[in-house]
């Protein structure tokens, strides 16, 4: 392990930990007011990969219309299924909700594979983020320092949100008191599909990228790195947009890290998530920015 | 005979006491009501007692042993039965199965007793059932021992909640305002009911009530908290003169009576 | 004769039906037929299985993939002979002393149930530590590191290769077999005290404690029995369709179990009986749906296979909107309920 290939995969922990935080930012905001498990979350970060895909390939877009534009679609369908399976069953026990995520989640799955096949396809790397830059003895795609920065853009405009935005101070007073927020004259279901508009748009782009660094695309893409950015949200503290993006950074970094230390492990570094998931749950359940768990 | 002893019971809640040095020493066989405006922490000292909440300072010993620490399964076991202020009954099950419920938790078969049809199962089912039966009649659901929790009126529910926990076999019984809700007559018969239970059952009886007429004609002996703290100690008749709990009571516009 | 016995009359009589019924099966239904019923009584055993702990006790979890793949593995494991595993084991060879070790069926089956039991004692530590959503999260990660481990222990489970002719032991009788011990014993559970209290832990556990009910423990019974019959219809399943990996045993199963307890309704044993049989039937029936059609020699329709799923995930998101009960709620069926539809009064018996 020489400190070049360290720094290498510490570059490309980073980057991946930017993609988990990215897809996090949703599952937390949604936990957050609703108390609910977006199952659903990661698959439809896979139908934002299908959304550019075709952009480019049928309507020949240029990526980065294709990608805005699937951020927006992406959105819509967050939105749509939070009116059409969630809503619903606002006042309804929480396994209600739960249960019916699930079934979404995997009604998006196998709708994916009827429609667009099995088989993954390969998604286009626009020109800008193909080249590998060196320093010295290390090597780094381009697409992973550009998705660093892209992720740290967005950021920027989600704490203007969230902080400085009337909508983002309603969500945050939704998410403290459901009960109490509408006689102050917030329209709460607003809110929400707000809330899961944006997080569906971050998963997009979230998805985009690793859609351009992983360049295969397939209906099942989105599970493992739903779970696993679901994991960082609980590691952050579940409820908690920047401990999401914390959470994010650390899962990719020790998972890179692993390994690349440990290369007998690869097998395992899908569970090496869900190990990390049970320890947090014993022993820190509110995570590293922690709010009251719930319930 | 000292049943319970507590001393300098406190329940701190980050920088807010709920409960301040706390004393009680109940004797065997007492009728004693803890009452207070609201707020003033007698439903948290009672989960204290029962164990839902771990005292912040203090000590409790229940019948010698020192119950700090302990979990609600356990003191209960222990013997110390309670009723909630909000219903905490089992509301699809009917009125038996929830008294039913509180003997389990003194079942000896293990699980694969009812699995295999033991003999030894089957009789302590049927001692259940008919304690339980036994105890609805005493409190006067005789004919509702069918009934869905959840559609008993409310007086009825409380009288369910009694027979609940008497179901445990008590030694002390802790009733967190068991009138609440309830017509004078409902509360007239409910004051009897206590008398009754506790010289059948041999209680030791300590209650949290808003209602003076019941307080005043039940208890023994009242104590009473205000914002946590202690304010008296005594017989009704003191208590009622009491000028600290005049203004208690009557500095929150609320009159000591109803 | 009283209401009890006659009921338990009828109860011994279906029985009989029933086991007449196979026999019949046994002797003139086809190999396509007997393989719907095999996987009818596996999902049963599951279905009922799993509604003890999601259902009755209320503690929705989602790892039942990981001990039908714990029972299958261990079953299979356990009755391969030498030569056999010798053959399978290309990469790796099966460590000592599994790689020798070669019983019966019958033992294998219930060590299968063991082991699965074993794990999921252990797991129940951790697990109920949790509530609610998290319980989910947890277990559904428990599930996925068995399966992960699973695929990459090479030399105990032949990793991604999984195992390959198993011997078909199953057949009608010990799938029906197990079926009917599973009812049994989980009905006479769900009815005694402990049932009562697991349900009122389900119910609500803060008053089930102050009644004295230890909840942790009555979970870790409900999640160790759950996982001991899903272990031996795992063993079941794996000596069925005589070849498994770890490919079979994703969440995707869990979802199917999920829905049939779903639909059943949570919480009861006949809902979850009759859920099965509609699944492991409609199951075969959408097959259809994701075959070519052809329509009077003259049409073809392609098959769109993955179909089934997309129907049941409709099917699930429609029951959970409009009758998240379920079929039968949490009620169950009686004798009595039949005779009352039927307007037939006690004295006339």
């Amino acid at each position: 392990m020489t400190f070049q290939l360290f720094i290498q995969q510490l570059i490309n922990g980073i980057s991946l930990g930017t993609l988990y935080g990215l897809i996090a930012i949703g599952y937390t905001m949604v936990y957050g007011i609703l108390r609910l498990i977006n199952f659903a979350h990661a698959d439809v970060m896979m139908m934002s990969t299908y959304f550019a895909f075709f952009g480019i390939s049928m309507f020949a877009l240029p990526w980065w219309v294709a990608a805005i534009i699937a951020m927006i679609l992406t959105a819509l369908l967050g939105i749509m299924i939070d009116q059409g399976a969630y809503r619903p069953l606002r006042r309804a026990p929480r396994i209600s909700a739960l249960i019916t995520a699930i079934g979404v989640s995997f009604l998006l799955e196998n709708l994916g594979l009827v429609i667009f096949g099995s088989r993954p396809k390969a998604f286009f790397r626009p020109e800008i983020f193909r080249p590998v830059w060196q320093f010295g003895k290390i090597h780094v795609l381009s697409l992973s320092v550009y998705t660093i920065f892209i992720t740290l853009i967005l950021l920027v405009f989600v704490y203007i949100i969230i902080y400085r935005a009337r909508i983002g101070m309603a969500m945050r007073a939704v998410s403290r008191d459901m009960q109490t927020v509408p006689l102050m004259g917030i329209d709460v279901n607003r809110v929400i599909a707000f809330t899961f508009g944006m997080g569906s748009a971050l998963a997009a782009a979230g998805g985009i990228l690793w859609a351009m660094k992983y360049p295969q695309i397939e209906p099942l893409m989105g599970i493992f790195p739903g779970l696993k950015a679901f994991v960082a949200a609980v590691l952050g503290g579940i409820g908690n947009v920047f401990g999401a993006v914390i959470g994010g950074f650390i899962l990719g970094i020790t998972e890179i890290l692993l390994v690349a230390f440990f290369p007998e492990l690869s097998g395992y570094r899908d569970a090496f998530a869900f190990l990390l998931l049970i320890l947090v749950l014993l022993f820190r359940p509110t995570g590293i920015m922690g709010e009251e768990l719930p319930e | 005979m000292s049943l319970l002893k507590v001393k300098c019971l406190t329940m701190r809640f980050g920088g807010l006491s709920a409960v301040t040095d706390f004393n009680l020493n109940l004797d065997k066989g007492e009728l004693v009501g803890l009452i207070g405006p609201n707020g003033a922490g007698k439903t948290t000292t009672f989960n204290m007692l029962t164990g839902r909440l771990k005292p912040t300072e203090g000590s409790m010993v229940f019948g010698g042993s020192d119950i700090g620490g302990k979990k609600p399964s356990q003191i209960n076991r222990l013997g110390i039965g309670r009723t909630f202020q909000s219903i905490h009954l089992l509301t699809e099950m009917s009125a038996l199965e929830n008294v039913m419920m509180s003997f389990h938790g003194r079942l000896k078969s293990p699980f694969w007793a009812p699995i295999l049809g033991l003999p030894g199962y089957r009789r302590e089912e049927r001692a259940m059932l008919k304690e339980s039966y036994d105890l609805l009649e005493r409190v006067g659901l005789k004919d509702l021992t069918q009934t869905e929790a959840g559609s008993l009126a409310y007086g009825q529910q409380r009288r369910l909640e009694i027979a609940r926990a008497l179901g445990t076999h008590p030694k002390l019984l802790l009733l967190d305002e068991p009138a609440a809700g309830m017509n004078p007559r409902e509360t007239n018969a409910l004051m009897e009911l206590i008398l009754v239970i506790r010289r059948d059952f041999d209680l030791t009886v300590l209650l949290i009530e808003h209602d003076m007429k019941f307080v005043m004609g039940l208890c023994e002996r009242l104590v009473v908290l205000d914002n946590g703290a202690t304010i008296a100690q005594g017989l009704p008749a003191e208590i009622q003169q009491n000028k600290k709990v005049i203004t208690a009571y009557l500095g929150e516009r609320r009159s000591a009576g109803r | 004769m009283t209401p009890k016995t006659r009921d338990r009359w009828l109860t011994y009589l279906s029985v009989l039906a029933l086991l007449g019924i196979l026999l019949l099966a046994q002797e003139y239904a086809d190999e396509y037929q007997v393989r719907i019923l095999n996987m009818v009584a596996i999902y049963i055993t599951l279905a009922v299985s799993y509604n003890l702990i999601n259902g009755v006790t209320g503690q929705f979890s989602l790892e039942p993939n990981a001990f039908v793949a714990l029972g299958a593995y261990t079953a299979s494991l356990l009755t391969l002979t030498a030569s056999e595993k010798e053959m399978s084991f290309i990469i790796d060879p099966c460590i000592w002393p599994l790689s020798v070790i070669s019983i019966p069926f019958l033992p294998a089956v219930i060590i299968g149930g063991l082991i699965a039991a074993f794990f999921g004692f252990l797991m129940g530590f951790p697990v109920f530590r949790v509530r609610g959503d998290y319980l989910a999260i947890v277990t559904l990660g428990f599930g996925e590191v068995i399966r992960v481990v699973a695929n990459n222990l090479q030399s105990v489970t032949n990793g991604p290769l999984g195992l390959k002719g198993i011997a078909p032991y199953t057949n009608l009788w010990w799938s029906w077999g197990l079926a009917l011990i599973t009812l049994f014993v989980i009905n006479r559970l769900v009815k005694s005290s402990y049932g009562r209290a697991l349900k009122a832990i389900r119910q609500n556990e803060l008053a089930a404690e102050s009644m004295g009910i230890n909840a942790f423990r009555h979970k870790l019974l409900a999640f160790t029995l759950s996982a001991f019959f899903e272990g031996m219809a795992g063993a079941l399943l794996a000596h069925l369709i005589t070849t498994i990996s770890p490919m079979l045993f994703t969440f995707f199963l869990t979802f199917n179990l999920l829905i049939i307890i779903t639909i059943g309704g949570l919480g009861s044993i006949t809902g979850s009986v009759l859920a099965a049989i509609a699944f492991a039937w409609g199951s075969e029936l959408l097959r259809a749906v994701e075959e070519p059609m052809n329509i009077l020699g003259l049409l073809t329709i392609p098959g769109i296979p993955g179909m089934r799923m997309v129907i049941f995930s409709i099917i699930l998101i429609v029951v959970m909107l409009f009758a998240r009960q379920g079929f039968m709620g949490r009620r169950e069926f009686t004798w009595q309920w039949l005779f009352d539809r039927m307007h037939i009064k006690e004295s006339g018996l």
